[in-house]
């Protein structure tokens, strides 16, 4: 999980600091999401959700790194990482998956295929 | 082994009554006429450099009381200092039928073939290969390493199954870590701590909760699941 560790992606899409988005959000390349949404977030490659990101929907990515909230929860196709002050909610599903110390979690918990 | 101190003769300066003490003896009483000898009143004996008896020693912890002690490494059996509770030193293996409670402070090993049929085993470290009728209490760890099966609950402070070794257990898990390389079957599994799932590790639980979590890919859970503080 060394990318996801970093938290780093090369060229990311961003969705900024202080915006709030309405809806669903599409992401065709690795995305860093700093914004508060309401809706669903869905991308192709890796997903980076920072310590201000706050999701009401569900996330959906290949690997994907929770620092912030997310409500609806997590399906990664790959590996999930929950950072020390990450809350989800719902779900989480991955093929790997870290949960670090700290963070909050609370649903369904689906590892595997 | 214990090295075991020479004797040598003391004879009663009052009498002249003989009699054998140990080399590094301070002082005795005459066995003839009951006089106090001391070890400088004789010559060349107790003078020189003292033996003493070397023990090796472990550490025991009290299951009851938790009270940590040393007791000699060969002992089989002692008392707590703190509370007097009885300790069975030594190991067991459970090959048959077992029924009846156990607690040692030793390793317990259930065989393949071996089931245990009391309310309630403790022991330091637990090698479960076969079945439990009864709770199983782990001072410090329970490995598993077979098809084993627990139809009440298992606790302790980390829980090891091994690859292609099963743990199915009608009661609760709780423990403090966990390391699963092989598969977990229960209603509810609680680590305080960490939980780390190899690759080739299964949990299929109802209820699952843990401090830290790390599943390895491959490795395969079924939970509802919440975090809780370590």
């Amino acid at each position: 999980m060394s990318d996801l560790e970093s938290g780093a992606t090369a060229n990311p899409a961003l969705a900024g600091e202080g915006l709030k988005i309405m809806g669903e959000v599409k992401m065709g390349r690795d995305g860093v999401i700093r914004a508060k949404l309401k809706g669903n977030v869905r991308a192709s490659g890796k997903l980076v959700l920072t310590a201000d990101a706050e999701v009401s929907g569900f996330v959906e990515g290949q690997d994907v790194r929770l620092e912030g909230r997310v409500d609806g929860g997590i399906v990664g196709r790959g590996q999930v990482w929950l950072g020390p002050k990450a809350v989800l909610r719902t779900r989480c599903k991955g093929k790997a998956l870290r949960i670090e110390l700290g963070a909050d979690f609370k649903g369904e918990l689906w590892v595997g295929s | 082994m214990a090295e075991v101190i020479a004797k040598v003769e003391v004879e009663c300066p009052e009498c002249g009554q003989k009699q054998m003490e140990s080399e590094n003896f301070i002082s005795t009483a005459c066995r003839g006429c009951g006089r106090y000898i001391q070890a400088i009143a004789r010559t060349g004996v107790g003078q020189g450099k003292t033996k003493r008896l070397v023990v090796k020693k472990r550490e025991v912890t009290c299951a009851d009381c938790g009270e940590m002690q040393m007791v000699a490494e060969e002992a089989q059996s002692s008392s707590c200092l703190a509370c007097g509770r009885h300790l069975e030193l030594g190991h067991r293996e459970i090959v048959g039928e077992h029924l009846g409670n156990l607690s040692l402070e030793g390793q317990l090993t259930i065989g393949p073939k071996g089931n245990f049929g009391g309310a309630k085993a403790r022991a330091a470290y637990i090698i479960l290969k076969g079945r439990s009728s009864g709770d199983l209490e782990a001072a410090d760890w329970l490995r598993v390493e077979g098809k084993a099966k627990v139809r009440a609950g298992a606790t302790g402070r980390r829980l090891e199954i091994k690859v292609g070794s099963s743990l199915e257990c009608s009661g609760p898990v709780v423990f403090q870590e966990g390391r699963i390389d092989g598969e977990l079957r229960c209603g509810s599994a609680r680590f305080v701590g960490l939980v780390e799932v190899g690759p080739k590790g299964k949990v299929v639980a109802e209820t699952m909760s843990f401090a830290e979590l790390t599943a390895e890919s491959g490795s395969q859970i079924r939970a509802q699941a919440e975090t809780s503080a370590a």
